[in-house]
C-alpha cells in the first residue's frame, strides 16, 4: 500500500522531539588500515557501527546504517563520484587525549570526537567551527529507519545551498526543507502554510540536500576567523533539514538534515570560504566538460508549437526581429501520439529538411523526452502501428513491473500515465483515440509504462532510443521532462502518489564494489527509498546515450529535475513557473543557490510557463486560436532582462494557454526593450563560457551571491539583505541589480527606483557598454537609489576589470570569425597570475577540447605605471595553446583614457594610430585608434604571439 | 483484448470543472477517493473574494446508507488561491468508505456563499448516479473480423456480459484510422438471459466496417432507465 510510505511534511519529520535514541557511549572503535577510517561500534550487543572516513585535508564523510550488523562493504549513490578529496600525501593521525576523546587530525583540521557519549566537533587551527548540538548529534530511532543528524548553529552564521528551493530569501536560516522531487505546478503544492513560490518548504523538482554555511564573524564558542563548511546528506528518500526553524519545536542555535529511509550517509568540508566548499562538493559529486557554447545563447520555447509552421512562424520570426536566439524547444507536441523518441511527420513533414533550414540560420533544435513508453496501441494516424523504441524497451525487459512492497511479484508492469493539459480546440491535430468532449476540449493524456533506470542495462537500452532523433532527424539537445516521474494526478491513488509513483512500487537499485566499481548485487526497494535518484538515472541514461550517438560533438540536457550531482549530466530548469511578480523574485535566490548546491547551469522560464496573476486577462480559443492570457508587459520585459544575466536564458511558456510570449509578438518598445539585453547576452558571450570553465576547474557558479566575491564585506547583508537577495554578479567583476517588481502598470504607477549596493572594498564604474564615457568611479560601500526605466537594468563594472567582450552574434557561431574586445577598466593592477583574468577559448561545438586537448587558456592582465607619465599595459599570455580561435586578431580596449594616448606599443614596437574604427577595423597590421567620444584607446592585435604586452602611454 | 484500465485498482471519482464525472478504477468496498473542482460551485470571481466549503453527499445503492463530508482545503487557505481555470485546476478532496453490497452511487454537493445562499450541484435536481463498468461489463469480444477476399468489408464483432440488472448496451464507436468518419451508435443485442447474468452482441453476426478499419469505441448501458458510460478510465477501448 502507498500508504505504508507517506509523504511526510516538514513539520511532521520531528528529530528534535524525544523519543529519538542518540549513539550513546562507544563501545570500541578502530582505524582500518588506509589510517583514514574509524569505525565506532555501539548500542545493544555492540551491534551497530558508524564510521568517520578522511577524504581529504578538509573533508570527512560519516556513515550510519542504523540496523545491527551493518557491513559498509558496498555503495549505492547516483550522487557520488569521487570521494578522494585529496587523499594523496594526506598525513592522518590519531590520539586519545584521555579516555572519552579521540581526535583525528588532517593537518587541516581537527575531528574531536567524544566517546562517552559520542559526538563530532571539528577545529581548525584551534578553532571551533562545527560541532554536534550537545546531546542529539546522530539519531535515529532503533527499528525504524528515520535517521538525522542535529547540528549547532553559529550564532551569526548564513546557510545558502539546498539546491532548488522557493522563497525570495538567498540566505535560508530559520526555514525548515523538503527534498522529494515533485511536480509542483507553478509551485503550489505540499507546504506547511500557504503555498506559492515565496514558500520555501515545498517540494520541488530538484532535491539536493546540501547545506552550505558560512560565517564572517564567528563569535561565542566559535570566536575567530571566518569558516565556511558544507555539509551533505546523500540520500535518496524523501529527506528534510530545518535552519533554526521552530516550525514544531524549539530549533534555536541548531540545524539538522535528516531522513525517512536509507542510511544517515554524510560528507562534511570546511573551508575558510564557500568557493572552499563548493570546490569540495563538486568533487565529490562530479561536474561536467564545457557544454556547447550555444547553452548560453537566448533559448525560446512553447508548449503550442505543434506543427512545423508554427515553429518556422518562430524561427523566421526572430530572425526578422534581430533578436538573437539559439534554441528552438519544441514540447510533446513533436511526438507522434505522445510515443516517446517519435517525432511527427503529419505535424511536422519533412522534419529533417526543417531542421536542417533551421541549423542553416542558426537554430539548435531540443525536445521534449519524458520518461514514459505509452501503452496506447495507437500512432497518431489511428492505426495500430509499431511502437519502435517502446517495443526495443520491452523486448530488453526494461520496465517497471507493478510490484509493490511485501506483496509478492506481479507479473504485470506498472502503468502509470501523463497529464499534458487539454486542448481547447487550438489544436487540429489528432491524438487517437482521444476525442472533444461536448464543449470541443480534450484531455490530453497518455497511459504508460515506465523505465527501471536504477539498472545498467536499462539504461543503455534507453541510451540507444534517441537514435532516430540523433542521427536521422538532426536533434541537436534533449529537454528532458517530467523527471520526478510525474504522474497523472488523476489517476486513481493505487497507480500515482503525490503526482509520481506509487511509494510501495519496487525499483531496482545496484550495489557497486568501491574497489572495482562493478556491480555486485541488485536490490529492488520500493520508491519510496529511491525517489529522488530516479532522475538521476534517467539522466545519466540519456547523457550516456545521445554522448554515444553523436560522439563528435559535444551534447547538452536541460532538465526539469534531478538530485545532488545530476550537474554532471544536464542543465536544470526551474519547473512550471507562472506569470507571477512573485515568481520574478524567486529567480535570483533560487538560481544562486543551486549553483551553491553544484549546479552551475540553471534559470527559470522566462515570462513564466503557466499563466498567473501578471496575465492580463482570460484566455478563450476563438477560430482554433489561442487569445489572451498575455504576460503583463512590463514583467515581462523585467524577466527577459534579469534572464540575460542567469545561466540558462529560456523563454518558455504554455501556448495553450496564452496567445503568445515571443519578444517579437509585442508591441513596441518591449521588443526593443528586451533585445537590447539579449544582444547584451551575446557581447558578453566570452564571460559567461570562462565563468563556466571556471567552474569545470573550481566549481564556483557562474552568477555569484555577493558575498560570494565579497566575503570580508558586512555591507552585502545590508537593507535586510535586500542587496543579498536582489544583486549578483556573472563572474567576478560584472555586478547586476535587476528591477524586480512593478512600477509603470502599477496601479497608481510608481516610480521604477530601486536601491543597490556596491560592494565595499572596490570602486565600481556604471556599465556603459562602449556606448558612453566611462562616468566617474563610485566608492565601493555606497547604497545607490536608480532610476531605470525600462529599457535599462542597473549594472556595474568594477574598478580594474578585465572583460572580453565580442560583437553581436545573431546565433553563436553566426559570424565565422568573431574578434574579443577585451575591455580594460582602469582601477588597481591585476598583475599576478591570481590576479590576472582566465580567458578560456576552445571550438566551442565538438568533443576536441574534452578529448583532445583543443583548447586555449590565457591569462590577461593589466597594470598602471605612473612613472614619467601614465602608461595602461595590458599582458595577454597563454598559458595552455592548443586550439587557434578563427579570428586572426583582436581588440583591447583600454577604458577610461581621457586623452588620447601618445604612444601605443606592442612589445615594444610601437603601433601606428589611425585615427579611426573603420580604419583600424580595416587595419591589415596591429593598430590603434582613441575614441575620444568614449574616451577609450583600441587597440588591434593579431593573434600571433604567446605572449604579448601592449603598452598604451598618457 | 487488451487488459482494461484499473481493474482491480481502489476507486477514484472525479468531479471536473467542465461538468465531466469520471469514475476511476474497481468497485473495491473499502477507501474510496473523491476529488472535486470547486469551480463547479464558485466562479473565480467570488473564489477570489470569498471563503467557500462545500460539502458532498453520497448515497449508496441499493444498501441505502448515506455519507456526508466536508471537501479539504488545505489547512488555513481560501479557496482563491487554489482555483485557477488554467492549467491544472485543484481538487478538493475526501475519502469515504463503499460499503459492501453497493453497486451504484448516488452524489450531489452544496456550498454556501457568503450571501447566505446555498449553490447546488446535483444535475439539475435529479443527483449525480455512478457506476463502476469494471464490475457491471465484461468485454469478452471486441474484435475487427478481416474479411475474406471476395468481401468488401471488415466485420466489427462484439460481445459483452453484464450484470442481470442492465437493461441495455450500445456501443459508440469511431474508426481513429478514418477521424472523419462520424461516431456511431450501435444498440447490442442481448442473446443471454440468466440468473447470473447476461449476453450482449452486435446485431446481425457483426457491423461492417471498412477493411483495415481500426475501432475505438466507449459503452453506454442502462439501468433502472439511467444511463452509465464505461469508456475504459477515459482511455477509451480499442478493438482488438
Amino acid at each position: 500500500m502507498s500508504t505504508s510510505f507517506p509523504f511526510v511534511y516538514p513539520d511532521q519529520f520531528t528529530p528534535n522531539n524525544p523519543g529519538w535514541s542518540t549513539v550513546g557511549n562507544i563501545a570500541s572503535w578502530s582505524p582500518d588500515a588506509t589510517g583514514r577510517r574509524f569505525t565506532f561500534t555501539f548500542g545493544q550487543n555492540n551491534a551497530y557501527s558508524l564510521y568517520i572516513e578522511v577524504l581529504g585535508a578538509t573533508a570527512y564523510r560519516l556513515r550510519f546504517t542504523p540496523v545491527p550488523g551493518a557491513t559498509y562493504t558496498t555503495e549505492t549513490s547516483t550522487a557520488v563520484v569521487d570521494r578522494d578529496l585529496g587523499i594523496s600525501g594526506l598525513n592522518v593521525t590519531s590520539s586519545q587525549p584521555n579516555a572519552q576523546t579521540l581526535q583525528i587530525n588532517t593537518g587541516a583540521i581537527t575531528i574531536q570526537v567524544g566517546l562517552a557519549p559520542f559526538y563530532v566537533q571539528v577545529y581548525r587551527n584551534g578553532q571551533l567551527i562545527h560541532q554536534d548540538a550537545p546531546g542529539q548529534g546522530v539519531l535515529y530511532i532503533p527499528g525504524q529507519q528515520v535517521i538525522a543528524i542535529m547540528k549547532t548553529a553559529p550564532s551569526g552564521a548564513s546557510y545558502y545551498g539546498l539546491g532548488e528551493k522557493a522563497g525570495q530569501d538567498l540566505q535560508k536560516n530559520q526555514f525548515t526543507f523538503t527534498f522529494f522531487n515533485f511536480d509542483n505546478f507553478t509551485y503550489n503544492g505540499p507546504s506547511e502554510g500557504q503555498p506559492g513560490p515565496l514558500n520555501p518548504t515545498e517540494p520541488l523538482y530538484c532535491s539536493i540536500p546540501v547545506l552550505v554555511e558560512y560565517d564572517p564573524t564567528p563569535s561565542g564558542a566559535f570566536s575567530g576567523s571566518a569558516f565556511a563548511t558544507g555539509l551533505f546528506l546523500d540520500n535518496c528518500g524523501q529527506t528534510f533539514a530545518n535552519v533554526s526553524a521552530n516550525d514544531y519545536s524549539n530549533m534555536d542555535g541548531k540545524y539538522y538534515l535528516g531522513g525517512l529511509y536509507n542510511e544517515l550517509d554524510t560528507y562534511f568540508f570546511a573551508g575558510s570560504v564557500v568557493p572552499d566548499i563548493l570546490r569540495q562538493y563538486t568533487t565529490l559529486t562530479g561536474r561536467a566538460p564545457m557544454p556547447p557554447r550555444y547553452a548560453f545563447g537566448f533559448h525560446q520555447g512553447a508548449y503550442g508549437y505543434f506543427d512545423r509552421y508554427k515553429l518556422a512562424a518562430a524561427a523566421n520570426s526572430y530572425r526578422a526581429a534581430r533578436i538573437p536566439c539559439d534554441g528552438l524547444h519544441i514540447d510533446v507536441d513533436f511526438q507522434d501520439n505522445y510515443r516517446t523518441f517519435t517525432h511527427s511527420e503529419m505535424k511536422f513533414p519533412n522534419t529533417k529538411e526543417l531542421f536542417d533550414d533551421l541549423h542553416l540560420i542558426g537554430f539548435k533544435m531540443s525536445t521534449n523526452i519524458t520518461p514514459i513508453i505509452t501503452t496506447n496501441v495507437l500512432n497518431q494516424a489511428g492505426e495500430k502501428a509499431p511502437y519502435v523504441q517502446g517495443d526495443a524497451l520491452k523486448a530488453a525487459n526494461a520496465l517497471i513491473y507493478n510490484t509493490r512492497y511485501e506483496s509478492g511479484e506481479d507479473p504485470n508492469l506498472y502503468q502509470g500515465g501523463v497529464n499534458y493539459g487539454v486542448n481547447y480546440g487550438n489544436n487540429p491535430y489528432p491524438y487517437p483515440p482521444l476525442q472533444p468532449n461536448n464543449q470541443g476540449q480534450t484531455p490530453l493524456t497518455a497511459p504508460g509504462n515506465y523505465p527501471d533506470f536504477g539498472l545498467t542495462n536499462v539504461r543503455e537500452v534507453w541510451g540507444q532510443q534517441y537514435q532516430d532523433l540523433i542521427q536521422n532527424v538532426g536533434l541537436d539537445m534533449i529537454w528532458q521532462d517530467m523527471t520526478c516521474p510525474a504522474i497523472d494526478a488523476n489517476l486513481p491513488p493505487s497507480q500515482q502518489y503525490f503526482k509520481t509513483f506509487p511509494q510501495d512500487l519496487m525499483m531496482a537499485q545496484e550495489e557497486v564494489d568501491p574497489t572495482t566499481g562493478k556491480v555486485v548485487a541488485t536490490n529492488y526497494l520500493p520508491n519510496a527509498q529511491l525517489h529522488n535518484s530516479y532522475v538521476n538515472n534517467l539522466l545519466h541514461a540519456t547523457w550516456d546515450g545521445i554522448n554515444a550517438l553523436a560522439p563528435q560533438r559535444r551534447n547538452f540536457i536541460i532538465a526539469r529535475g534531478g538530485y545532488a550531482g545530476m550537474q554532471r549530466y544536464a542543465g536544470l530548469w526551474t519547473g512550471d513557473s507562472a506569470s507571477s511578480w512573485d515568481f520574478l523574485n524567486i529567480n535570483i535566490p533560487e538560481v544562486l543557490n543551486l549553483g551553491m548546491s553544484g549546479v552551475p547551469i540553471s534559470g527559470c522560464d522566462i515570462g513564466g510557463f503557466a499563466k498567473g496573476s501578471g496575465s492580463v486577462g482570460g484566455t478563450s480559443v476563438i477560430g482554433g486560436t489561442v487569445v489572451g492570457g498575455i504576460t503583463n508587459y512590463e514583467l515581462f520585459t523585467r524577466w527577459m532582462q534579469l534572464g540575460s544575466f542567469l545561466p540558462w536564458y529560456r523563454n518558455h511558456y504554455d501556448g495553450y494557454n496564452k496567445q503568445f510570449q515571443e519578444a517579437f509578438a509585442y508591441g513596441e518598445p518591449v521588443p526593443t526593450n528586451c533585445r537590447t539585453y539579449v544582444e547584451l547576452r551575446y557581447t558578453m558571450m566570452q564571460i559567461y563560457y570562462d565563468a563556466m570553465f571556471e567552474w569545470t576547474q573550481t566549481g564556483l557558479p557562474i552568477c555569484r551571491p555577493l558575498f560570494l566575491n565579497e566575503p570580508q564585506d558586512q555591507g552585502v547583508y545590508g537593507n535586510s539583505n535586500y542587496y543579498l537577495d536582489s544583486q549578483f554578479f556573472v563572474g567576478g567583476d560584472f555586478l547586476v541589480a535587476p528591477m524586480l517588481f512593478q512600477a509603470v502598470t502599477a496601479s497608481p504607477p510608481i516610480s521604477p527606483t530601486r536601491d543597490l549596493y556596491l560592494p565595499a572594498g572596490s570602486n565600481w564604474y556604471a556599465f556603459q557598454n562602449n556606448q558612453a564615457p566611462l562616468l566617474g568611479a563610485v566608492q565601493g560601500g555606497t547604497v545607490i537609489s536608480y532610476y531605470a526605466d525600462l529599457n535599462l537594468v542597473p549594472t556595474y563594472v568594477r574598478a580594474g576589470a578585465i572583460l572580453p567582450f565580442q560583437h553581436l552574434e545573431q546565433w553563436v557561431g553566426e559570424l565565422p570569425a568573431n574578434p574579443l574586445t577585451i575591455n580594460c577598466y582602469p582601477g588597481p593592477d591585476r598583475w599576478t597570475d591570481g590576479q590576472a583574468y582566465q580567458l578560456y577559448q576552445d571550438d566551442g561545438i565538438t568533443q576536441n577540447a574534452e578529448t583532445k586537448g583543443e583548447y586555449r587558456i590565457s591569462r590577461i592582465y593589466q597594470q598602471t605605471l605612473t612613472n614619467n607619465g601614465t602608461t595602461r599595459q595590458v599582458r595577454i599570455a597563454r598559458v595552455t595553446d592548443n586550439y587557434t580561435p578563427p579570428s586572426p586578431f583582436n581588440y583591447i580596449g583600454i577604458l577610461g583614457s581621457i586623452t588620447s594616448a601618445y604612444q601605443v606599443t606592442r612589445d615594444g614596437t610601437t603601433l601606428p594610430n589611425v585615427g579611426d574604427p573603420d580604419s583600424l577595423e580595416s587595419s591589415t597590421v596591429d593598430a590603434w585608434y582613441w575614441n575620444q567620444s568614449l574616451n577609450i584607446v583600441f587597440v588591434k592585435i593579431f593573434d600571433n604571439r604567446t605572449d604579448t604586452l601592449v603598452s598604451a602611454s598618457y | 483484448m487488451q487488459l482494461r484500465q484499473n481493474a482491480g485498482a481502489r476507486p477514484q471519482i472525479t468531479f471536473t470543472s467542465d461538468f465531466h464525472e469520471l469514475v476511476q478504477g474497481d468497485l473495491v468496498p473499502g477507501p474510496c477517493l473523491l476529488r472535486y473542482d470547486p469551480l463547479r460551485l464558485v466562479s473565480l470571481g467570488d473564489a477570489a473574494t470569498e471563503e467557500h466549503h462545500i460539502r458532498a453527499y453520497v448515497r449508496f445503492h441499493p444498501v441505502g446508507v448515506e455519507w456526508q463530508g466536508l471537501l479539504e482545503l488545505p489547512a488555513g487557505l481560501p479557496l482563491a488561491e487554489l482555483a485557477d481555470v488554467t492549467g491544472q485546476g485543484f481538487m478538493l478532496t475526501a475519502t469515504f468508505d463503499i460499503p459492501e453490497g453497493c453497486d451504484a452511487l448516488e452524489l450531489w454537493f452544496s456550498c454556501t456563499h457568503d450571501d447566505g445562499q446555498t449553490h447546488w450541484d446535483s444535475d439539475l435536481g435529479k443527483n449525480h448516479w455512478l457506476r463502476f463498468g469494471l464490475a457491471d461489463l465484461k468485454l469478452k469480444t471486441a474484435k475487427v473480423k478481416p474479411a475474406k477476399k471476395t468481401e468488401a468489408q471488415d466485420t466489427l464483432a462484439f460481445e459483452v456480459s453484464t450484470k442481470p440488472k442492465i437493461e441495455s448496451v450500445e456501443v459508440r464507436w469511431h474508426l481513429t484510422n478514418s477521424p472523419k468518419t462520424p461516431r456511431i451508435i450501435t444498440p447490442l443485442v442481448c442473446t443471454g438471459d440468466t440468473p447470473a447474468g447476461k449476453t450482449w452482441t452486435a446485431p446481425d453476426g457483426g457491423i461492417p466496417v471498412p477493411k483495415g478499419a481500426v475501432v475505438a469505441f466507449d459503452i453506454v448501458y442502462n439501468v433502472d432507465s439511467r444511463p452509465y458510460t464505461d469508456d475504459n478510465q477515459g482511455r477509451w477501448h480499442i478493438a482488438d
